[in-house]
């Protein structure tokens, strides 16, 4: 099996109008492994997820950068979404289904849709000092482009 | 985003066409609220997903929104020809509890109960 590696790094001002291309343009990088249309789909929303987090609650009301950065191996795709916000107080907490600090028509979903969707999430946060989504996903295939 | 509305009966349709997410969740509450507003005799929410093919959970909030104002008016709400990533997403968030499938205009007037 060949070994593909590859990395790619993005760096945009937290604007919802930039959610749409960080998650298109992390779909295009991922497409270089045989995930199947459905797992890119999982990929954008995760992605979306991500990044929406880190405008919403990350930065809330106020503008940062935010940091996407991804890498190909042979048979995996790694995406940290990182920004320099609020942080997260309690990680767990933010984890279960239906909780937000949002009170307005949040569904407190995002986490929890990117755990579902991805092989592995991990959160690393510290109030004051931001957070960083670490994903992982493998294609059910498990096969690369030659 | 695109987004056209119109009103059958008591049944207010919403044609949404694009990506739904945080950067277009905004109108599209807005134009939806004013429509709701302005038609007080409308109970029911029908909203024609066929050209919608993205939505997360920001897209998610303003379904569940409007559900909440249909539900005061007990009225329902059907998502209408919603293509199978939306729909894989609107299932997995549990929405199919709180709203209807219809895979023509005709049957998601029937679900409400006619025009």
């Amino acid at each position: 099996m060949e070994t593909v590696e590859n990395k790619v790094v993005m760096r945009f001002p937290s604007k919802a109008a930039n959610i749409g291309f960080a998650r298109t343009a992390v779909a295009l990088f991922a497409s270089q492994l045989e995930f199947t249309l459905d797992e890119l789909d999982e990929i954008k929303i995760a992605v979306s997820e991500a990044v929406s987090n880190a405008v919403i609650h990350g930065y809330k009301g106020t503008e940062g950068e935010i940091t996407v950065t991804c890498r190909l191996t042979n048979d995996r795709l790694e995406i940290t979404v990182k920004d320099e916000g609020r942080g997260i107080a309690d990680v767990e907490q933010a984890l279960e289904p239906a909780f937000t600090t949002e009170p307005e028509e949040r569904m407190g979903l995002g986490l929890v849709f990117v755990r579902e969707y991805m092989d592995k999430l991990e959160i690393d946060s510290e109030p004051g000092r931001g957070t960083s989504l670490f994903m992982i996903k493998s294609p059910t295939q498990a096969r690369v482009h030659s | 985003m695109d987004i056209e509305i119109r009103r059958k009966g008591r049944a207010l349709i919403v044609s949404l066409g694009g990506e739904l997410d945080l950067a277009t969740a905004a109108e599209v509450k807005e134009r939806v609220d004013a429509a709701l507003a302005e038609n007080s005799k409308v109970h029911h929410l029908i909203w024609d997903l066929e050209n919608v093919d993205f939505i997360d959970s920001s897209g998610l909030g303003v379904l569940l929104g409007r559900y909440k104002q249909i539900q005061a008016r007990a009225g329902k709400v059907v998502a209408l020809k919603a293509v199978d990533p939306v729909r894989r997403v609107l299932r997995m968030a549990g929405m199919e509890r709180i709203m209807q499938f219809a895979d023509t205009e005709e049957q998601a007037l029937a679900q409400i109960g006619g025009r």
